[in-house]
């Protein structure tokens, strides 16, 4: 490190050393405030203004329209920040909310991300981030035209690159509207507004340069607003702190109450009544109008009698709504009978459908040839689905760029093991959180009288039925695991009050998530105004236009792409988990060949650069398209699904089909067209040394 | 564009050697890691870690920890490597080996 460096570190060090004291002093003061009775509401506002206050004083004094300093920070940024400001870009609402829920839920099944969204780091240190930050440009794309010549690589990458980080950001909106509206009280569209300014007063004054020092702070919240939970709930549950050490206990009694579910005589009488309903429900679904008028017919008489018998009034009122709100149409009831099959089968599933925690391919894989089957394809989409995440990683444009940033070749490589560090420390702690909330319902919640049952149960089964709900199946007063619907989103928003922790913690919670998505989505908007200004219109376009220029068409795409963002979000498209990983596969099969191969293989061109991203990108979304039940339904694909699907891989894993094929392609072409152009003469010789003094 | 030799010197075939040893190495650990450690998860019985099933603890701290160290390896690796690789710039050599690639853009 240089000395200049060097200093700005210390500067940094003092600066933010200050703000994790201020942080800690926040907490600690509301939590005394609400001690002294401060309501709900206040406490929540106040979280949600000082934490959004301090990205826009953070953005405010970091505002630029220098070139150097709006695309790269001025390439001045310590390895160590710039770890921290990648893993908080990194963490999105995704990581933060999704993983714990999906370990959650899935069991082993979920570890396929916490190992894809580390492992990857490793390729990226390996394959990437020091080769391009010794090529010192500014953008991915830029790299591919240097690389590759000609025009068409550039503009590839710019669409892929758009795409790409498109899809991600509208989910991080998403994401910002769902805990806003969720903690706040706010509605689901005003969360998205809130969620929308955040962003854009870092991004639109300082470009990389505020991203990069928001994103610092935003992962000091994170990190704290993560682990503060976690510790607390460990030393609560088993008196140690050390939560990752400390949940093994509470796996193995997770276990053991697991086993004891599965022979639980009710649990099993709530598990038939579950499947007689079913049954019901498919009855139905075979005859939609005669059951919409049997229903209709039930209700009224229901009704009736009530009145008759001169019942309360809220009850009366209750069952003349539900006849209210019966579904008029044919598709809307059938729709409404198909949800209700999906959630009775699926808690009807031993355990109510959620997978063993430790076993892994829930399917033995020793018994009939159909259990061996069910075995193979859990294992085979497992590793797909690794393969994709660490791929994805690997090629993903705004996290790649995040390493243009540092100074040098050595504090790149440095910087990503510092990321890889910060991202760990939030990742090691998800099982441990996943498993705690687990045991806590496993043992304390399951078996409870309905009149008992915790304030959290009622109080978010009102807010969001489709994340907890409960139903008294079987009629006997107690609740079985069976009969409670947990959403995986709920966990890691709900795990402070699940066990018990001041609300202080729940609104920590929530600020954390919101910064993990805000972070996110400041460096996906970033990389998408960047592609379109910087790669688009001035390389492409406009090569003589000015470096002020630039940046104001930047700022201006920024603006422009966050209300597209926003709108496509409050059309409320759900499953956040998914389309991250679909985003994953199309980033992987579009940049990560042409990328390596660009470093690597002397020989690769400009026709076989852009052959192999086209068809990289054409294989992800041929299989996702054909397999992805939204894009077939929009689309109008009938082909049954059996069919479409390739050797059973869900369509998110389709990276595994688009890589090879990207590979091959771009070899095959560049051998048969050793003519097309190259870019640069120079690379990729020019990124294998180091130049004196430079590194 | 910068007339440059495109002539590789033996200094940096030696060198670019030195680095694929290295990234191959790590990366090769990287693959048993990732792949073939989860397709195996379910043959390795009984074994523990603590309270945790090996299985299930090498995907959620052991990997971690490993990938942590694989890239910490790598650049402390390539550092020693860097630096060797600039201590050799003195010795003459043949014609120094152009540095070809983008010039000027590094600050």
């Amino acid at each position: 490190m240089t000395q200049v460096t060097r200093s700005f570190a210390h500067k940094l060090h003092r600066r933010y050393g200050i703000f994790t004291v201020g942080v800690v002093i926040f907490i600690v003061g509301l939590g005394v405030l609400e001690r002294l009775g401060w309501s709900r509401g206040w406490i929540g506002a106040s979280f949600l203004a000082a934490t959004v206050g301090i990205y826009a004083v953070i953005g405010l004094l970091s505002r630029t329209t220098d070139e150097s300093e709006y695309y790269v920070a001025g390439r001045r940024v310590p390895a160590i920040y710039n770890g921290m400001a990648t893993a908080a870009d990194w963490m999105s609402a995704a990581s933060f909310i999704g993983t714990a829920g999906v370990l959650y839920l899935k069991g082993f099944g979920g570890l396929a991300y916490i190992l894809g969204w580390t492992g990857g780091y490793c390729l990226v240190a390996l394959l990437l981030a020091p080769y391009l930050r010794r090529f010192g440009q500014y953008t991915i794309p830029d790299f591919l035209g240097a690389r590759y010549g000609g025009v068409l690589p550039r503009l590839v990458g710019v669409a892929c690159a758009v795409l790409v980080s498109f899809i991600y950001v509208v989910v991080q909106i998403y994401g910002v509207g769902l805990i806003t509206s969720h903690l706040t009280g706010f509605t689901f569209e005003i969360g998205i507004f809130v969620g929308l300014g955040g962003v854009l007063v870092c991004s639109f004054l300082g470009g990389m340069r505020a991203v990069t020092w928001t994103q610092v702070a935003q992962y000091i919240i994170l990190i704290v607003a993560y682990l503060v939970p976690v510790v607390w709930i460990s030393a609560k549950q088993t008196g140690n702190p050390v939560a990752v050490v400390a949940y093994g206990e509470q796996l193995a009694k997770v276990g053991e109450r697991e086993t004891a579910l599965q022979a639980d005589p009710r649990e099993l009488a709530v598990s038939a009544d579950l499947h007689q309903r079913a049954e019901g429900l498919r009855r139905k679904l075979a005859d939609v109008p005669a059951a919409m008028q049997r229903d209709a017919q039930a209700l009224t008489a229901q009704v009736a009698r009530m009145k008759a018998d001169d019942a309360p009034l809220a009850r009366i009122q209750q069952a003349e709504r539900r006849l209210m709100n019966l579904p008029r149409s044919q598709e809307a009831a059938a729709a409404a009978y198909r949800r209700e099959l999906d959630s009775a089968v699926l808690q009807a599933q031993p355990l109510a459908g959620l997978a063993p925690q430790t076993r892994p391919y829930a399917a033995v894989g020793e018994g009939d040839a159909q259990d061996q089957q069910a075995f193979k394809r859990e294992r085979r989409n497992f590793l797909a689905l690794v393969f994709c995440l660490m791929v994805g990683t690997a090629a993903m444009p705004h996290v790649l760029t995040r390493y243009y940033t540092t100074p040098s070749v050595g504090e790149a490589r440095r910087s990503v093991a510092w990321s890889l560090f910060f991202i760990s420390l939030l990742y090691i702690a998800a099982p441990a959180l996943a498993v705690m909330v687990k045991y806590e319902v496993f043992s304390h919640v399951v078996g409870l009288p309905y009149d008992q049952l915790p304030d959290w149960v009622r109080r978010w089964s009102k807010l969001d039925p489709s994340l907890v709900s409960v139903e008294d199946v079987n009629g006997d007063g107690i609740l079985q695991l069976g009969e409670l619907h947990l959403g995986g989103d709920v966990i890691v928003l709900a795990a402070p009050e699940i066990a018990g922790l001041p609300l202080v913690v729940t609104y920590l919670v929530a600020a954390g998530g919101l910064a993990a998505a805000l972070s996110t989505a400041d460096g996906l908007l970033l990389t998408i105004s960047n592609a379109l200004s910087h790669d688009f219109y001035h390389r492409v376009l406009n090569p003589k236009a000015s470096a002020i220029r630039r940046v104001m068409l930047s700022k201006v795409m920024v603006l422009v792409v966050a209300l597209a963002a926003a709108y496509v979000a409050s059309l409320h498209i759900t499953d956040i988990l998914q389309f991250v990983s679909a985003a994953f596969s199309l980033a992987a099969g579009a940049f990560f060949p042409a990328l390596i191969l660009g470093i690597f293989w002397r020989r690769a061109n400009r026709a076989g650069a852009t052959a192999g991203m086209l068809a990289g990108l054409g294989v992800c979304v041929y299989y996702m398209a054909t397999n992805m039940p939204l894009l077939r339904g929009i689309l109008g694909i009938t082909r049954p699904l059996a069919e479409c699907s390739w050797w059973g891989v869900e369509p998110i894993a389709a990276g595994v089909f688009a890589v090879p094929v990207g590979f091959m392609v771009l070899a095959v072409v560049s051998l048969l067209l050793p003519g097309s152009g190259q870019g640069e003469a120079g690379l990729p010789d020019g990124v294998r040394y180091p130049r004196a003094g430079a590194g | 564009m910068p007339s440059v030799s495109l002539a590789v010197s033996a200094k940096q075939r030696a060198y670019w050697r030195a680095v694929l040893r290295v990234t191959g190495v790590l990366l090769l650990l990287w693959f048993l890691l990732s792949f073939v450690g989860p397709w195996f998860a379910a043959s390795l019985g009984a074994a523990h870690v603590g309270y945790f099933p090996l299985s299930f603890w090498m995907a959620a701290q052991g990997a971690l920890l490993l990938f942590v160290a694989i890239v910490a390896v790598y650049a402390l690796a390539m550092e020693h490597l860097d630096a060797r690789y600039a201590a050799q710039d003195d010795d003459g050599g043949e014609g120094q080996g152009a540095s070809p690639g983008p010039a000027g853009r590094e600050p």
